[in-house]
């Protein structure tokens, strides 16, 4: 009791003192007749020491903190809705609770169908929050060799940022998103200026800090065109 | 004796007390008084001080802001700053008076800071005019020296009107009807005679309800003449006491809470198993009650003093729980140069013991004969029977200290990933610096064996491991940023995460260094807790901070002063606190006006 009430002390000091943030990586490989593979990892471990500690606790400034079933539980039903989707094979997932590392990786037919597993979430986020945000994420035309990234900003995003304590906040300094995708044709141009082709044309890469995402400053939307 | 000197000092402070003095409008039966006094802040800090801040022309902006331009500084608003105002909180026959004094210079200010729809709405009677919100019961009544604004609740109107029951008034039966037509009829007559019931007892609450809207209004009345026939707050004694040298800024006296706690039950819930008053004697542990709190912003230092004074009962027996000693090894593992900060606690487990099951039948002791009652007081005696004090007493004796010794800087890992150029990627591990806090935990035992015997348990459970006379703790959740060693010396139980400081305290080379100051307060008080605040500010890594403050780290760090706050042994009846804010005296003529600039530095 003693050691427990001592150990939960420690580590509502270490909440305040260690940092936190966090890095999203979405990875596509798309081959040319519109299948592939998408994989997204979520890295948290640069604010492990911090995690460790909240993990402790059943909230932290009013939210609630996930047990470590609780987690399990989720990534549950994310495998169990991917499954249902149609188009979606070969589902793979790792949970490295000691680092803070998930990552969950599938087959998808067309781009369509992983536009289908966000779909219904998309949809009940825009009718609840009056947002707009776009149930096409991502879409390729085979005849004009056009893979698209779409992404529409709702000022939504920075009044909910707004809303949040300075405390809160915090956790976005520092995180980032990661997008790369990968063709088996070659990449002829990208519409988004923070994007970068490979020099060997196979691949585009794209790093945008959280904030400026939240903020609009910049976004993820890209039009990327193969050669044909 | 005592009441001449009590008569003696309410004569002295009548006379002290100039006729401009508000408190005389203050009736003798009200039960919490706050007062802010304007001529000693404005001591501190000038009105023209004031504007000139940020704070200031923030709170003026608005204010012309809300006015259209009619009051532009807070002189216009015609408050008397120089003069004391007062709030208090009166209860009588189920009515909740909240009640504020405002001195004024002139009611042009107030008569100006009115919208055009409002002022129409001003009453004028002879020298004094109000503003009455008839559906909230709020009058804003004022004259040329004085404002008053009181809101009112009547708590008798919704209850006679919500807690009523139609049901047994109309006298429904059970019974079984012939045919539907008459059930039908039966149940409209029914219906039509609870509808008729309502009626008459909304029109009997209009009625009631208006008359409490003309009570309130003579009340404020009543207040701004100052006119009672029971006196004013000056004729009672226990307020009286609790004035003293009258040096700080602002005070709140709270008297007998057990009054306040069973008029604010509302009378409905007489008799409801949720009313703590069937099962409870709460009389016993609020009855006569009261707490003072006293502010006082000095050159270097803010001083917030409170004082709970208890009946003789609860004073018996909270007194034997406060009653402990403390272990003087405690501040021999301590380095002022160091540390950042400590709570002691001195309470006694043996009194604690006794006097527990002692409060609990004393509490539940009601004589009603309600189950949970009878219940409580049983087990408590039950309880008192099983356990040994004395022998509890000496596995954990009641004093406790914690102290953050140190923040320390710990090498962590972390995943990232690195790139090639064509932008496959493959995880390295990288490191980063984490500051992570060092502390101490300690308590009095005696029983070494208990001790022993449990690290030979959690040895072989594999929880714990030996090393150099300390042990370790190895089932540590995952990524924790420190380790946790415990040991035993000279009866004493120590918990650390510095595994320096603890061989160091083990091996008996502990270099300590505590001021008197902070022996005095860890080894008499109750409980005592000390904030090194510069030391802290200037630890904390830039990158902890919200964002909006990271650039006055510097200016927070060479602003920041110590924080403590004592807690007294009971003394008599009284239990007293003293937190004591101390502030940075570079650039700021008192501790006043370092809050005013402290609020201008993160305004900025």
């Amino acid at each position: 009791m003693i050691k427990k009430a001592f150990i939960y002390f420690s580590l509502f000091v270490c909440i305040s003192l260690c940092t936190s943030c966090f890095e999203i990586l979405e990875e596509i490989k798309l081959n040319k007749d519109g299948s592939g593979t998408i994989m997204v990892t979520l890295n948290m471990s640069k604010s492990k020491s911090k995690l460790a500690s909240i993990m402790l606790l059943d909230s932290i400034n009013g939210y609630k903190i996930p047990s470590e079933d609780e987690i399990e539980e989720s990534f549950k039903d994310v495998i169990y809705h991917l499954e249902k989707t149609e188009g979606i094979t070969n589902i793979k997932k790792t949970k490295d609770l000691d680092n803070y590392i998930f990552t969950v990786s599938c087959d998808f037919k067309d781009v369509d169908n992983v536009n289908d597993i966000f779909k219904d979430l998309i949809n009940k986020q825009n009718k609840n929050n009056y947002t707009n945000f776009t149930t096409t994420n991502l879409s390729f035309s085979q005849s004009d060799k056009v893979f698209k990234r779409h992404f529409k900003y709702d000022a939504a995003i920075k009044k909910s940022f707004n809303t949040l304590k300075s405390e809160d906040r915090k956790v976005f300094d520092g995180a980032s998103y990661t997008c790369i995708y990968r063709f088996q044709d070659k990449v002829k141009s990208v519409s988004n200026i923070d994007a970068k082709i490979a020099p060997n044309k196979a691949a585009v890469f794209l790093k945008i800090d959280a904030l400026s995402l939240i903020l609009g400053e910049k976004n993820v939307e890209n039009k990327i065109q193969l050669t044909e | 004796m005592k009441k001449f000197v009590i008569a003696v000092s309410a004569f002295c402070i009548t006379l002290t007390i100039s006729a401009q003095d508000l408190i005389t409008k203050v009736p003798s039966t009200a039960s919490a008084v706050v007062s802010i006094k304007g001529e000693n802040l404005l001591q501190l800090m000038n009105l023209e001080e004031f504007s000139d801040s940020k704070f200031g022309s923030l709170l003026e902006k608005e204010l012309s802001k809300e006015t259209d331009g009619k009051l532009t500084t807070l002189e216009d608003i015609g408050i008397d700053y120089n003069n004391t105002a007062h709030y208090f909180f009166e209860m009588k026959d189920n009515v909740f008076t909240n009640c504020f004094l405002i001195p004024l210079q002139n009611s042009n200010g107030i008569a100006n800071s009115f919208s055009e729809r409002d002022q129409a709405k001003i009453v004028k009677e002879a020298s004094l005019s109000y503003l009455h919100e008839e559906r909230d019961d709020l009058v804003l009544m004022w004259n040329d020296t004085l404002l008053v604004f009181v809101i009112a609740i009547d708590n008798s109107i919704d209850e006679d009107y919500y807690g009523y029951d139609y049901q047994s008034e109309i006298g429904v039966e059970e019974k079984v009807y012939d045919s539907i037509e008459e059930e039908e009829a039966a149940y409209k007559k029914e219906r039509e005679e609870k509808e008729k019931l309502r009626l008459e007892r909304e029109e009997k609450r209009l009625a009631k309800r208006e008359a409490f809207k003309i009570s309130t209004l003579e009340n404020a009345k009543k207040i701004l003449a100052g006119t009672y026939a029971s006196k004013s707050i000056l004729t009672n004694k226990e307020y009286l006491k609790s004035l003293g040298k009258g040096n700080e800024e602002a005070s709140v006296w709270v008297n007998d809470l057990g009054t306040i706690y069973q008029q604010a039950l509302p009378s409905y819930m007489y008799g409801n198993s949720f009313n703590p008053y069937s099962f409870m004697n709460i009389e016993k542990m609020y009855g006569g009650l009261s707490v003072m709190a006293k502010l006082d912003f000095k050159e270097d230092e803010v001083v917030l003093k409170t004082e709970y004074t208890m009946n003789d009962e609860m004073a018996d027996l909270y007194k034997p729980m406060y009653n402990g000693k403390m272990n003087k090894n405690f501040t021999k593992y301590i380095n002022e140069d160091d540390m950042l900060g400590y709570m002691s606690l001195n309470l006694s487990t043996e009194g604690l013991l006794t006097a527990y099951p002692n409060l609990a039948s004393s509490l539940f002791d009601t004589g009603s004969g309600e189950t949970i009652s009878e219940s409580v007081a049983l087990g408590a005696k039950v309880l008192s029977l099983l356990i040994d004090e004395e022998g509890t007493s000496k596995i954990l004796r009641g004093d406790m200290f914690l102290a953050l010794t140190n923040l320390s800087e710990k090498q962590v890992t972390y995943t990232d990933y690195e790139y090639d150029e064509d932008f496959n990627y493959t995880e390295i591990e990288k490191t980063k610096t984490e500051t992570v806090p060092d502390f101490l935990f300690m308590f009095t035992s005696e029983e070494k064996e208990i001790f022993t015997r449990i690290m030979r348990i959690g040895i072989k459970e594999k929880q714990l491991e030996a090393k150099n006379g300390l042990f370790q703790f190895i089932d540590m959740p995952k990524s924790t940023p420190f380790n946790m060693y415990v040991m035993y010396k000279d009866n004493t139980v120590i918990f650390g995460s510095s595994l320096k400081d603890m061989t160091a305290i083990q091996k008996g080379t502990y270099v300590s260094k505590l001021s008197s100051e902070h022996k005095k307060n860890i080894t008499k008080n109750a409980s005592s807790v000390y904030v090194n605040g510069k030391k802290i500010m200037s630890e904390i890594p830039e990158d902890s901070f919200p964002r909006e403050l990271r650039n006055k780290v510097d200016f927070l760090t060479s602003n920041t002063e110590d924080i403590k706050f004592n807690f007294q042994k009971i003394k008599g009846n009284s239990m007293k606190g003293e937190l004591i804010w101390q502030t940075s005296e570079d650039g700021h003529k008192n501790s006043l006006a370092y809050f005013i600039n402290m609020i201008d530095a993160i305004m900025d």
